[in-house]
């Protein structure tokens, strides 16, 4: 989770006009060394003055206008290029690759065709199951779907609704005397609270006994809610702990006068992340570094853009429209578009429902006979040569339906309900995925495919543990929890924890070593070749993992690659 | 340059507006001949620069290149243009002095306006020249150098952000090959199967097939040979030739056709020897047509050039003209619409072909006539003639120069074995002296392509085998069982879901085959660097669009040699010739099902035909500005098309 490659949004190119997808990625990181340097040419200076001498010499009152005006100039330049305290994600107006306002229409004929081809095929299937049974479809799974609904939907809400506890507890911590604040009691409160709601939610399923369906929707959407939840209370406690220094701040005398902690870039290498919280403060605690910190910390309460500060957007209106964004990380403001389209929220919705019945009907079309067939051939097979064969014979024919259901999956997820989502709440940012099919590796994909995720991560995880551990650290923490999180949505189907999810990501490391030597790098090609190879085997692993379990209890499911991709 | 009547009254002022007048031409004709090497230059410029973004070892041979032509182009032209300046230099002095002596006599004041709009004629052809507009005359198809979409030297297609879905589309295939030939052993107890649609292919009459395709191809040499004769004036292709030639080729294809009847071959064989007939046909058809048009355009100009030399034994006839009424008319008409560009214009150029100057009626005929009758002439007569006629035969040699960088490949030298043999293998179908070429062959190129090739075809033997022969050889049993014709139309349905996505499948994969290997390789070899043999046609809106866009080969021959010819030739209107080229297309098509499948029912005849009204109505205002929607018909057309129509001639 090192060097993203994957989003390179700039603020400064500005508002309102949409980017569009880069073109491809670049592929070697040599490219991107330029940058980087760069950007730690830029700030190295900067931050190692910033700590010891305010950044600049105090320009004495009676100083000629022109040195004056010369420093003014300088500040006004180190204010366009400031960084904030929090790790930030930047957000900017974009189109998601299969937009139709994307740059990229040269193929956008197969991508109709995909469409055609699925509808055709599901056309054709219909009219055999009319002449062999005089229904257009038997959805086997229908009560699965229908089973506990409403229940479901309640227990959805309330879920929800609880999250907004945090709301209350900022308001408290934001106000709180003596311990209740955020940097004493306040984070182990939200903790205690974040880690007792995440194991009721997460059992109440199992004690209920839910259909799979069900459960593995409501453990999705609680994972959500969950990051959600976090990124709000812990964003708006660390701005409520600025608040507080800005305040005291009004007398210098008592008032804690380090500088401003920067959480690193997740961009930025080790070597360059300031060494400020082991510097003591400044002995001669001058005018100028006063002020500069006032600066920064004031800089830390505004939002991106300007137009909110920070006690205001405690509310539960803006509660509620973070809910509905289609983001995890809690900024104060989002660029949004300038209206509604009420007709593409209407197309959206037509596509995520469209595409679930595509779902059922290639699980019921071409996925669940080959299971039932194979699950009475396993019955009988003799000898472990005869229970391979037919296990690999019935991999080879679910690889098709199974790569349907996942590009289906993909699109419904972040093409269709996220998109619906950003144009109901005006959302301006969709990027909620990159080009993850030209991906070489799997760090890579795992940057890619799943930007919202991939941001949290980046923001709360890794910068957040980084902080206090090395980096290799960092990034072993931030695939545990990731694994972890992936193991139990495999729970959720499987009904027992085995860590098989966390086995198939181990899998992967053999082919990352082998994408790692010195043959298959830089050949884009071949390494998306492999890539895609090993997207293949990952799926066939899901067979392989889930198909004895389908047997035992006689259960009909697939859905288990929202995990292990 | 209109000048207004008072300046005919005045001498010193015409002498100057006539200076100017000589002047002006004289730029245009510079601004003629630059801006057309410029303009050629600037397009093989571009696709440098289009290609500049390439991997650094692709472009390396074919930047060299392309610079390497212009440079040849520039030359030249500056080299044409210093001959031109010194020529006209000389000319233009003696005509100033020329009319500062007759200046003086009013009576002139008719044939300077005469001889004013004889070279206003002159002047608007090379304005025209310059604007552009001769540049688009009919037979003009540019060249230019190009990759091909789906190739991976090709930097907006390597680079593309979809470029992984490609990928997993090959990755599919070669899943799905595994998979049948998995099904194959347990099935058959081999990974082959039996492979019937293999043994089809190769069993039988293999060597005869390959024989008649090397006499085929032997055979097309004909015109070679007419063209040959008509060059050393045996024949003329106006008179006879064309006639000659249009006999061959529909005995030539109707030979083939019996032949593969006649041997009772397979439809595999079939189809490759009916396709390949087609080419070669068109092929041909390009080759005598064009060179069959220049050979007139090198008559015409060997007879003004005749008449120059005439005109220039000529002696100027002194004293008073007797006003010759040839030059009076030729005045009248040009009086009469003064102002009226174009058409006086249109009237006074004239055919380009033409011989004979007595049925032409245009200014150079008349000319042509007067010179023939010897009827006395002034000097500024004669002067004027000379010009005129220097300049139409100057037209004329850059007419028959075409393209060419060189004048060493002009219509005459161009009709060679070597370059006959070479028209034949470029992979394409207008035949043109000169195209864009590249500097060497890349080996591994060729190699890889052709590897490519070998392997879809063999995928698509694969699927053909393993998804569509089943299916035939049932409806087939179920003809042969006797099953009436109303049980076979309730199988039709099934038929053609069974169909629909093998076929899709097959025609996607022999597009690809064809258009993105084949040809690659065929151009690869032949140094030949305009690949553009197709367009995004998958993004088609509209059925037009995807008949212009899949198969641009053929679509340019269509284009240039029946579209427009139909147009000049039989004087249709734009709708009745657009009618006539799909028309002809479709019966091509039917043709080609009649020989497959042994009879005629005209299904893709009339599928095709309604393609007409389906672009009109995908060009009307309900359809305007939905492009999805378009695409969507379109697609949906292009993947029930096939399996319905394959169904139906195997049912009915």
């Amino acid at each position: 989770m090192a060097e993203s490659t994957s989003v390179d949004a700039h603020t400064h190119t500005g508002r309102g006009d949409h980017h569009s997808p880069r073109p491809r990625k670049p592929t070697r990181i040599d490219f991107l060394k330029p940058h980087l340097n760069d950007e730690s040419v830029k700030q190295h200076p900067e931050a190692a003055s910033g700590v010891s001498s305010g950044r600049t010499t105090p320009i004495p009152a009676d100083a000629p206008p022109s040195v004056q005006a010369a420093s003014s100039a300088r500040r006004q330049i180190r204010a366009q290029q400031k960084r904030r305290m929090f790790p930030t994600i930047d957000y900017v107006n974009r189109v998601s690759h299969f937009d139709p306002a994307s740059d990229y229409h040269d193929f956008r004929g197969f991508f109709v065709l995909f469409w055609i081809g699925l509808a055709i095929m599901v056309i054709t299937s219909m009219l055999r199951t009319v002449k062999e049974t005089g229904y257009p479809f038997q959805i086997r799974q229908w009560n699965l779907f229908k089973e506990k609904i409403w229940e479901l939907g309640l227990v959805d809400g309330a879920m929800v609704g609880s999250t907004a506890l945090a709301l209350p507890l900022q308001k408290l911590f934001l106000n709180g005397k003596g311990p209740l604040r955020w940097s004493q009691l306040g984070m182990a409160i939200q903790s205690i609270y974040q880690a007792v709601w995440l194991s009721f939610w997460c059992t109440y399923p199992f004690i209920r006994d839910w259909s799979w369906t069900a459960q593995v929707f409501f453990t999705l959407h609680l994972l959500a809610i969950f990051m959600k939840m976090h990124s709000y209370a812990f964003y708006n406690g660390h701005l409520s702990e600025a608040l507080r220094r800005l305040n005291d701040l009004d007398n210098p005398e008592k008032a804690n006068k380090a500088p401003a902690v920067r959480y690193p870039k997740p961009r930025t290498h080790l070597h360059e992340i300031p060494q400020s919280p082991s510097q003591s403060e400044p002995d001669a605690a001058n005018q100028e570094s006063l002020r500069q910190l006032r600066e920064d910390l004031a800089f830390e309460l505004s939002s991106p853009l300007g137009r909110v500060s920070y006690p205001e957007n405690l509310n539960l209106h803006n509660w509620v429209d973070f809910i509905f964004c289609p983001t995890l990380c809690y900024e104060l403001e989002y660029p949004r578009v300038a209206y509604i389209r009420p007709l593409e929220v209407f197309y959206k919705a037509l596509a995520v429902f469209g595409c679930i019945f595509l779902m059922v009907i290639t699980t019921e079309e071409f996925i669940l006979p080959v299971l039932d067939e194979s699950a009475v051939a396993l019955h009988h097979s003799k000898g472990a040569l005869d229970f391979s064969l037919i296990l690999a014979e019935t991999i080879g024919r679910l690889l098709f339906p199974f790569m349907i259901t996942f590009l289906l999956t993909f699109l419904v997820i972040f093409e269709y309900i996220l998109g619906a989502f950003a144009e109901i709440t005006r959302f301006a940012d969709r990027q909620f995925y990159a080009d993850w099919w030209n991906s070489c590796d799997w760090l890579e994909f795992s940057r890619e495919w799943n930007i919202p995720v991939h941001h949290f991560f980046r923001r709360h995880v890794y910068s957040a543990s980084k902080n206090h551990l090395s980096r290799p650290l960092a990034t072993l923490i931030t695939f545990l929890i990731s694994a972890l999180a992936h193991e139990l949505v495999m729970g959720c189907i499987t009904r027992k924890f085995r860590g098989y999810g966390f086995f198939a990501m181990m899998l992967q490391m053999p082919i990352v070593m082998v994408q790692r030597s010195k043959w298959v790098r830089g050949r884009t090609l071949l390494n998306n070749v492999l890539f895609w190879c090993s997207m293949v085997l990952g799926l066939s692993m899901v067979c392989w993992t889930i198909l004895p379990f389908m047997m035992v209890a006689n259960q009909q499911q697939m859905c288990a690659l929202y995990v292990l991709v | 340059m209109m000048t207004t009547n008072d300046t005919e009254r005045r001498p010193s002022v015409m002498a100057h507006a006539l200076d100017g007048l000589l002047n002006t031409p004289r730029t245009e004709r510079e601004g003629s001949w630059t801006p057309e090497g410029s303009s050629d230059m600037s397009d093989v410029d571009g696709a440098t620069q289009l290609r500049a973004t390439t991997k650094a070892d692709a472009t390396e041979n074919r930047s060299g290149n392309t610079t390497a032509i212009p440079s040849d182009g520039s030359e030249d032209g500056a080299f044409d243009d210093k001959r031109d300046d010194n020529r006209y230099k000389k000319k233009r002095k003696s005509i100033q002095v020329l009319i500062d002596d007759s200046g003086k006599k009013t009576q002139h004041s008719l044939t300077a306006e005469d001889f004013r709009e004889i070279m206003r004629s002159g002047m608007q052809k090379e304005v025209e020249k310059l604007s552009g507009k001769s540049k688009a005359r009919i037979r003009d198809l540019v060249f230019t150098r190009q990759f091909t979409t789906f190739d991976r030297q090709n930097p907006s297609a390597s680079q593309s952000p979809f470029h992984g879905f490609f990928t997993l589309f090959w990755i599919a295939m070669a899943l799905l090959l595994t998979r049948i030939a998995a099904w194959n052993y347990k099935e058959q107890g081999s990974v082959f199967g039996n492979a019937e649609i293999l043994h089809l292919m190769v069993d039988r009459d293999l060597f005869v097939l390959l024989a008649t395709d090397a006499a085929m191809c032997a055979a097309t040499s004909f015109g070679f040979f007419l063209h040959k004769a008509i060059a050393a004036g045996y024949l003329s292709w106006g008179g006879s030739g064309w006639i000659i030639q249009s006999v061959w080729q529909l005995f030539f294809t109707g030979f083939v056709i019996f032949w593969t009847f006649w041997r009772e071959w397979p439809w595999t064989h079939t189809v490759f020897v009916v396709l390949h007939v087609f080419v070669l046909l068109m092929k041909q058809h390009a080759y005598s047509f064009y060179n069959g048009y220049l050979s007139r355009v090198y008559r015409r100009r060997n007879l003004l050039e005749q008449k120059l030399r005439q005109l220039d034994d000529l002696n100027a006839h002194q004293g008073p003209s007797p006003t010759l009424p040839s030059v009076e008319t030729l005045a009248a008409t040009g009086i009469e619409r003064p102002n009226d560009n174009t058409l006086s214009h249109r009237k006074s150029r004239g055919p380009k072909y033409s011989t004979d100057f007595t049925t032409e009626g245009s200014q150079i005929a008349s000319i042509g006539q007067a010179i023939e009758t010897s009827e006395p002439l002034d000097a500024e007569q004669i002067q004027a003639f000379h010009r005129v006629l220097t300049t139409e035969v100057t037209i004329l040699d850059e007419e028959l120069r075409g393209k060419c960088t060189t004048t060493d490949n002009m219509y005459p030298n161009n009709l060679t074995m070597n370059n006959f043999v070479e028209w034949t293998c470029l992979p394409t179908l207008v035949y043109d002296l000169e195209y864009p070429r590249q500097e060497r062959i890349n080996w591994w190129y060729v190699a890889e392509k052709a590897a490519a090739t070998l392997g879809v075809i063999w995928i698509m033997i694969v699927i053909s085998q393993a998804y569509i022969y089943p299916v035939v050889i049932e409806t087939t049993r179920q003809k042969e069982a006797g099953m009436s014709l109303d049980e076979r139309w309730k199988e039709f349905p099934w038929v053609v879901s069974d169909m629909l996505f093998p076929m899709l499948l097959e025609q996607l994969l022999s597009w690809y085959v064809i258009w993105e290997c084949l040809l690659n390789v065929l151009a690869e070899t032949t140094r030949f660097a305009d690949r553009g043999f197709y367009g995004d046609w998958w993004n088609s809106v509209s059925f037009d669009q995807y008949a212009r866009d899949w198969n641009r080969p053929v679509h340019n021959f269509l284009l240039r040699h029946v579209y427009h010819s139909s147009i000049s030739f039989f004087h249709l209107s734009k709708m009745q010739a657009t009618f006539f080229t799909f028309l002809l297309s479709a019966i091509v098509h039917e043709v080609l099902m009649f020989c497959i499948f042994h009879k005629v029912r005209g299904y893709l005849f009339t599928f095709q035909l309604t393609q007409l009204p389906l672009a009109a109505f995908m060009k009307s205002r309900w359809m305007k500005g939905r492009h999805t929607l378009g695409n969507v018909i379109f697609w949906f057309g292009l993947f029930i098309g096939p399996s319905v129509i394959t169904s139906l001639y195997l049912i009915v």
